[in-house]
């Protein structure tokens, strides 16, 4: 049981970062990012070839791939959104589409289409709390899940440039007008999405394979998540992943891990049904 | 005014000729395409056994999924993410009835269909209702899940390892080559581009057009937005279901790998490259697609990035696909010969 519970609050934390990589692109710069999990298995394969092709240590990898991850954000930013950014929605999240088609062409043309082993990051990879074995991985996802939540929450509070992305999510006219930079709000979004995806990607890769696919399911809980908290707040998005983690090993737990990944199908259905809006969300679902 | 009560307004004679030229109009390229088929599968059949043949199939029941999505993506302006699960559907349903139940291939045919439609139907009804983006997120959802759930379904669903379809069969003719098989496929390729066609020249699709360029407008002017978007998801589902009922027929063995997100995706490429909007376009965007990695040889494996750049460029220049681009150089050749787009009608 409480297992399940670790394991879901883990995999639920994963889902609750990336849904907030997907609300601050979405808050700050209107694009419904369908690109997370493949700039995230993007970073992964950047740490992997550092550690396992060149031969660095983990350190040293880790900071190539946040330069790379600063520079994927940032490319994303000036070379596909800006040039785009007076469209409609619709057209927006349909140019991010293709950037998933590119990035994962892209990465089984150069690391191949199998899955590989992410070499071990951690020592030791387990910790054993309460009697519950918990992979590292899982218990950093989760510590990080938290302290990040925290942080962005914080930051959108209590400093200028927070005000600023507040402000450009509210109406990004009026905030041009009132002599906001959209264009560093947007460039701050989607740079630290790759990060996140940087985070949650070399999290993900501890516990299972890697692979140009290996996001396809994921991604589809994290949209789950993100809308069952409403797509408008930081703190929405990672209840929403939390929830949703909890919910799948709760589904597993009772009934079979085969309708495990059925959950997030059945609870984003449930939520559009019910409460379109989210739970956390205000009352237009979308700004339109 | 019901069209029942515009007819009483006319006098009657006036009225039968108007319903002939209406019949000419609706039936006429139906009898034009079939005599296109025929003259097609007569040229085709000196190139009997050849890899083209094989081509051609995959190309039409591409085109098929391509003009389903084209109807709901083009038209209704619904984003769905769903096309290949809602292949899936069909061709699965020909699987298991043939397999674990003894159905012949033939009579699965219209079932898978229908399953299709039924399924995509079922699916519209939560998110068509709302706004927006729902639709592409919940499609996609349900693309994802579906196949994932069809690849644990054990012996039933084949599982991973996927299941083999019977050779179709008809009063002893059996489907058992490329060439046999494109003979029933491209007579019901022919039907399905007519009823799209069809579909979207008279109202349902009049109200999709309505509806996608606004749709407070439309329901201003009486149109039940959620009714007419849930008769195109339906409508879009029965075209690509018999996208994947084909699939099944032509292959002969389906398995999970044919219906992933990637395939959705790609079928977007197709109707992109095509402009979204026509149907003619959604198939030479399919047939585009499909004959990609054909032109790689060697470096088929780039395709897929290939295909992003495209769709990313396409998106970026060009949102009406091809289709805009002969209109844009149109328009150009018109105002350097200092006319406006009027004269030039």
């Amino acid at each position: 049981m409480l297992q399940y519970l670790t394991t879901g609050l883990a995999s639920g934390s994963i889902y609750a970062l990336m849904g907030i990589g997907m609300v601050l692109t979405f808050r700050c710069t209107n694009v419904l990012n369908f690109a997370q999990g493949e700039m995230s298995m993007l970073m992964t394969f950047v740490v992997f070839t550092g550690l396992t092709v060149f031969g660095f240590g983990l350190t040293i990898s880790l900071a190539i791939s946040i330069l790379a991850a600063i520079l994927l954000g940032a490319l994303i930013y000036a070379g596909l959104v800006f040039p785009i950014r007076f469209r409609d929605l619709e057209s927006l999240a349909f140019s991010t589409l293709a950037l998933k088609l590119t990035i994962n062409g892209l990465a089984a043309l150069i690391w191949g289409p199998a899955a590989q082993a992410f070499p071990p990051i951690f020592n030791p990879d387990r910790y054993t709390i309460l009697g519950t074995v918990i992979a590292a991985g899982h218990l950093v996802a989760i510590i990080m899940c938290v302290g990040f939540t925290t942080v962005v929450t914080l930051f959108l509070r209590y400093t200028t440039f927070g005000m600023c992305m507040r402000a450009s999510a509210e109406n990004s006219q009026i905030a041009q007008l009132l002599g906001i930079d959209i264009r560093s709000v947007g460039m701050a979004a989607w740079i630290a999405a790759a990060l996140i995806g940087l985070a949650t990607g070399v999290l993900l890769s501890t516990t299972t394979l890697i692979s140009p696919y290996m996001m396809g399911l994921t991604v589809v809980k994290v949209f789950a998540a993100v809308l069952l908290g409403g797509m408008t707040s930081v703190v929405g998005a990672a209840v929403g992943g939390l929830l949703l983690g909890l919910l799948e090993a709760g589904v597993s737990f009772l009934f079979d891990p085969l309708f495990q990944d059925a959950t997030a199908l059945i609870a984003l259905i449930a939520i559009l049904l019910v409460r379109p809006q989210g739970l956390f969300g205000t009352t237009t679902a979308w700004r339109a | 005014m019901t069209l029942a009560t515009a007819r009483k307004s006319v006098p009657a004679g006036e009225a039968d000729a108007k319903d002939a030229m209406l019949g000419l109009r609706i039936y006429g390229p139906l009898v034009a395409a079939m005599a296109f088929v025929a003259l097609a599968l007569f040229a085709l059949s000196f190139l009997s056994g050849s890899y083209v043949i094989y081509l051609v199939n995959l190309c039409i029941i591409n085109s098929l999924c391509a003009m389903g999505l084209c109807v709901l993506a083009g038209t209704a302006g619904q984003l769905s993410l769903g096309t290949a699960a809602i292949q899936a559907i069909a061709a699965y349903t020909v699987g298991i009835l043939s397999n674990h139940y003894g159905v012949p291939v033939l009579i699965t045919l219209p079932l898978g269909a229908l399953a299709a439609t039924l399924v995509g139907t079922v699916l519209a009804i939560p998110a068509l209702r709302l706004s927006g983006l729902h639709l592409p997120i919940l499609t996609m959802a349900f693309g994802v899940v579906a196949v994932q759930l069809i690849s644990k379904g054990g012996t039933f669903t084949g599982g991973t390892s996927g299941l083999n379809i019977p050779t179709a069969e008809a009063f002893g003719f059996r489907f058992n080559s490329d060439f046999r098989v494109l003979c029933l496929n491209a007579p019901i390729f022919a039907w399905a581009a007519w009823m799209s066609w069809v579909f979207l020249k008279l109202k349902p699709g009049r109200a999709l057009r309505a509806i996608r360029f606004s749709p407070t407008a439309a329901q201003a002017l009486g149109i039940n937005t959620a009714h007419y978007n849930i008769i195109g998801f339906a409508f879009s589902s029965f075209i690509v279901g018999i996208g994947g009922v084909l699939y099944a027929i032509t292959t002969r063995y389906i398995s999970t790998d044919d219906f992933t997100l990637w395939n959705s995706v790609y079928f977007f490429v197709m109707i992109a490259v095509g402009g979204m909007t026509s149907i003619a376009g959604s198939v030479v965007g399919a047939i585009f697609v499909t004959l990609l990695p054909e032109f790689l040889r060697g470096v088929a494996s780039v395709a897929p990035f290939i295909l992003g750049m495209i769709l990313i460029l396409i998106n970026w220049l060009l949102p009406g696909g091809l289709v805009s681009a002969f209109k844009m150089a149109r328009e150009y050749w018109l105002t350097r010969r200092g006319l406006n787009e009027e004269d030039g009608r």
